[in-house]
């Protein structure tokens, strides 16, 4: 079975729906990407995201709670499946097993 | 305080309309979370980077995420748990691509039917934007000037028992008295219109060069002039024009004369090709939405040559209608000022007609559409704008016509398109869309037509009838709303009737026209169209007849082969110089009889009238006779009729008079005899003897009676040079006469004119307008026979299988024919019925303007009814033929 491909854009999201478990919607992980990333991202852009994954199969989500913040709007919150999981997790092996294959020098010599 | 915390309440929210727009056009089912976090994220925008950054982001991310701007895939992912089947948005990209296609290839299958769609609402709307273009001209004329709104032109009202006359004339001297009296007002500048101005340009050697066109016009000005109004200076400026002996002129003047605009600053002119003038100024062409189209324009210390007088010695009782004063008023000085002070301003200058003399200063910018000055009535451009309504409104009728009669090829298309899942309201935008197509590709044709129409009001309409458009955001406006009205009109009866057809009664091919809308209503419309087109159809005939019937009238004198040259315009003529050019013009061989006279022809447009005392009567007579100059020969060369007496004696100045029969019975005599030997007198003349009596002849033109006129010898005060060819060879003797001319009268111009012609000028109106009603008669009979076509084309579509059983059963193609023609027979005898008497109506107000005219025969109005019918069985027997020579196999084997 050909693996499913998980974007640069999406796995970002993905860890962030993963690093704020209970509270992971999509005005949330906008802010915490924003925030901890330094890195301009838009709100559609999120939330198209979101629903890429969840096309994909890689989150589910049910409606919470409600906030006077939010106008007494409902939320829609975000949990990362199993299938998520597992493509985090691998993404991860690829990944370090990449850097594995770096000469040891090589990456003393950039000071990492 | 209480202003600023309301307004950080106001921006403690995100924009209004985009939370409304979002609530609107959300992805169905996510409205609620989205405006939450939306909200959430606001809060954090403003904290992070500012109010106004915030909204613009709210704003951003709200159009990236409302339909149908959003990808349809987004919209449904979270759905899924929703509801199995999601609504369908009506506009879709994949369907818009398949909209236009459909109704490309409808286009293409329907030749004819597009066609005719789009020529008619290009022919509607064309001719709405040339009346548009017209009134638009009319409504903005002199409008680009800066100080529009201030400028007042002072005007003579003389009121008598009789009525009121109000011209826009003004006393010489009223400027520098309302200067010197009034120093509040802040720009007050006299100006004398100098009609055909005779300009004349040294040449280093050999005769100078002349430049006279009766198609310009020119001024004599105070510099004030151009502070009251706005001209764009290429070089110099109109500040010398202080000194008596200068000149300012247009680009385009400029380039007559010296053919360049550069360097013509400090060149002399010669005005009336004697006086003297240095140019100082061009100024760049007039736009052609003005009414001060002066082409060149002279100090107003010039005046005093040009009419041989001083303008300011002139007494205030004297008034020209071609001397005009502006003024420009402000907040120091207003019309209400003026109106206070006016009658002490009488009462110092013009003591001797205070009573029945006023001076109101009228806005200068009503002048324009005010009839009584000169201008154009609203009247005549409401009743124009209604014409226009009229035909873009039958068009778009016509439109519908034709599309709910087409209605039925579209019906499976419905039925199919509904059962796959379309909504009313797709169908609707469809068809819409459609409409839109044909109007726009139909309003790029009336683009082109307006532009010919353009051209051809050009050459072949004068006066008020200008089509110039200057652009704007307001033209823009107007054009975008006629196409949207134009579209809203044709397409929403359509769209509404074919997106409502049940999917069953459509595909099982059982709808009938019933379900295209009612008959009676296209039958009525049928009938409005012909009623209109025979109404313009009756008066196209009767303005021609009326046009030739003045063409050839009897006039009472000999109009063929003769023309007048004018002579030079001057206060006193120069005898010895008349009698060279009398020698040397009888001299030529193509040359008959010659006469000098004050006029021209015996119908000029020159009228004037002086009171006179008859005889021993004490008191002057109440009327006054009209008075022309002529000599001996004039009678002779016209062929006017004596009825009694003699001709006049050849005489230089005033002694013997001719009267016209008119005069005698106006003194109260009816035979000859009793007038001749008595004498007429005349403040500053001579006693006149009534030496003869001529038969009555038009000496006005056919709107008129004939007036009472007399007639005597005064050559100081004659103008034209009235001379026979008596040969056909008529540019060999102009070419002679104009170097006999140039000869005698080097400061002149030469510019010989027919008498036919000059007689046919009084009727240039009448022409422009036979010329108009030719062309809206034109459009009305194409647009009716359009609808006629619609009507004739559902009719058959209707009758399809009667049609067929009628065959079958024996029936030739003549009945067929006739049945389908017999109904359309009844509907132009409606419309007749309606449009004679209204015919009828407007015609005979017409044929009130002139005095003799012709008789409203019954014979026209049959015409106009033969001429509607022919066109109208033609349009019908087309389609009607086409119908009685089908196969009837075709139509009746489906059922």
């Amino acid at each position: 079975m050909k693996r499913v491909f998980l974007g640069e854009l999406e796995e970002v999201v993905l860890l962030t729906v993963a690093a704020l478990q209970e509270s992971a919607y999509c005005a949330s992980i906008t802010q915490t990407i924003d925030q901890q990333m330094a890195r301009s991202i838009s709100f559609p852009t999120v939330h198209t995201t979101l629903q890429r994954l969840t096309e994909k199969g890689f989150v589910s989500s049910q409606m919470g709670g409600a906030t006077a913040e939010r106008g007494g709007r409902q939320k829609r919150l975000f949990t990362v499946t199993l299938a998520g999981q597992r493509a985090l997790i691998e993404c991860r092996e690829v990944r370090s097993q990449l850097w594995r294959q770096i000469p040891p020098q090589i990456v003393q010599l950039w000071g990492a | 305080m209480g202003r600023l915390t309301k307004g950080k309440e106001r921006y403690a929210k995100p924009p209004r309309w985009a939370v409304w727009l979002l609530s609107r056009f959300s992805p169905p089912g996510l409205e609620d979370e989205l405006q939450g976090d939306l909200l959430e994220m606001y809060t954090y925008w403003v904290k992070r980077i500012g109010v106004s950054r915030a909204r613009w982001q709210y704003v951003l991310a709200v159009l990236r995420l409302i339909r149908p701007l959003t990808r349809k895939r987004t919209s449904q992912a979270f759905n899924n748990s929703q509801s199995e089947y999601s609504n369908t948005f009506t506009v879709q990209p994949v369907m818009i691509r398949n909209y236009l296609l459909i109704a490309w290839r409808n286009l293409r299958k329907n030749r004819a039917y597009a066609f005719i769609n789009v020529a008619g609402l290009a022919l509607g709307m064309g001719c709405a934007l040339l009346i548009f273009a017209l009134v638009r001209y009319h409504y903005q004329t002199d409008h680009h000037h800066r100080n529009f709104d201030r400028i007042y032109q002072f005007t003579s009202r003389f009121s008598s028992p009789s009525g009121e006359l109000n011209i826009q004339g003004i006393p010489y001297p009223f400027g520098q008295a309302a200067r010197t009296d009034f120093p509040g007002i802040e720009r007050v500048a006299m100006l004398e219109e100098w009609y055909a101005p005779l300009v004349a340009v040294p040449a280093a050697k050999g005769i100078d060069k002349k430049i006279k066109d009766t198609g310009y016009k020119g001024a004599f000005v105070e510099p004030a002039y151009f502070k009251i109004f706005d001209y764009t200076w290429l070089a110099g400026g109109p500040d010398d024009l202080r000194q008596p002996g200068t000149v300012v002129m247009s680009a385009d003047m400029a380039r007559k004369c010296f053919g360049t605009t550069t360097r013509v600053v400090g060149r002399v002119v010669r005005l009336d090709a004697r006086i003297p003038a240095r140019v100082v100024g061009v100024f760049a062409d007039y736009r052609d939405d003005t009414d001060l189209a002066y082409s060149i324009m002279a100090s107003w210390g010039s005046l005093k040559e040009h009419l041989g007088a001083r303008p300011e010695d002139e007494p205030f009782d004297n008034t020209n209608g071609s001397t005009h004063c502006f003024a420009l008023f402000n907040d120091r000085f207003t019309v209400t000022d003026w109106n206070r002070s006016m009658l002490s301003f009488i009462k110092k200058y013009n003591p001797k007609q205070i009573k029945g003399t006023s001076y109101p200063a009228i806005p200068f910018s009503t002048m324009h559409l005010s009839p009584e000055y000169g201008g154009v009535s609203r009247g005549l451009l409401l009743s124009l704008a209604l014409i226009g309504l009229l035909l873009v409104g039958t068009a778009c009728i016509n439109f519908v016509n034709l599309a709910t009669a087409q209605a039925l090829n579209r019906a499976r298309e419905v039925g199919v398109r509904k059962v796959l899942g379309s909504t009313k309201i797709q169908l609707f935008w469809q068809f819409m869309g459609e409409t839109t197509l044909i109007v726009c590709i139909a309003f790029m044709l009336a683009g082109g037509l307006f532009r010919y129409g353009q051209i051809l009001a050009h050459t072949y309409l004068h006066g008020p009838f200008r089509f110039t458009f200057y652009f704007s955001l307001s033209v823009i406006g107007w054009l975008t709303g006629l196409v949207a009205t134009v579209i809203l009109l044709s397409g929403l009866y359509p769209a509404l009737v074919m997106a409502g057809f049940r999917p069953v009664v459509a595909l099982a091919g059982r709808l009938t026209l019933q379900h295209a809308g009612g008959f009676s209503l296209r039958r009525g419309l049928v009938v409005t169209q012909f009623a209109i087109s025979q109404i313009l159809i009756i008066g196209l005939i009767v303005v021609a007849s009326q046009l030739s019937y003045v063409r050839t009238k009897d006039l009472g004198f000999r109009k063929d082969a003769i023309l007048t040259v004018s002579l030079p315009n001057t206060p006193m003529q120069d005898l010895s110089k008349m009698s060279t050019f009398r020698n040397l013009a009888t001299a030529l061989p193509d040359v008959g009889q010659f006469s000098y006279s004050m006029g021209g022809p015996p119908q000029s447009g020159w009228t004037s009238q002086m009171k006179v005392r008859f005889d021993t009567r004490p008191n002057e007579e109440p009327y006054g006779p009209q008075q022309t100059w002529i000599d001996a020969d004039y009678v002779g060369l016209y062929d006017l009729k004596l009825v009694a007496g003699r001709n006049l004696q050849p005489a230089d100045t005033a002694r013997e008079a001719l009267v016209n029969e008119t005069f005698m019975h106006q003194l109260g005599f009816s035979r000859p005899a009793e007038v001749l030997g008595k004498f007429l007198h005349k403040e500053g003349m001579a006693p006149l003897e009534i030496v003869g009596v001529l038969k009555d002849y038009n000496q006005l033109d056919l709107k008129q009676r004939i007036n009472p006129l007399f007639l005597t010898t005064l050559a100081s005060g004659f103008y034209s040079a009235n001379i026979q060819l008596n040969s056909a060879n008529y540019s060999r003797a102009l070419t002679q006469l104009e170097q006999v001319y140039n000869q005698v009268y080097a400061d002149s111009f030469f510019e010989p004119s027919f008498v036919e012609k000059q007689i046919q000028q009084a009727y240039q109106q009448e022409q422009t307008m036979g010329r108009l009603i030719n062309f809206f008669a034109g459009i009305a009979l194409l647009i009716g026979c359009m609808g006629l076509y619609g009507l004739v084309l559902f009719m058959i579509v209707q009758r399809r299988k009667e049609v067929g059983v009628r065959k079958v059963l024996g029936a030739t193609t003549g009945s067929i024919l006739w049945l389908f023609s017999r109904e359309f027979v009844r509907l132009i005898g409606m419309a007749f019925v309606l449009a004679a008497p209204v015919a009828w109506w407007v015609m005979k107000g017409w044929l009130n303007n002139f005095a003799y005219k012709i008789s409203l025969s019954p014979l026209i109005f049959l015409m106009a009814l033969l001429a509607t019918g022919v066109v109208a069985l033609l349009t019908v027997s087309f389609q009607a033929l086409k119908a009685s020579l089908m196969n009837p196999v075709k139509c009746l084997r489906s059922e």
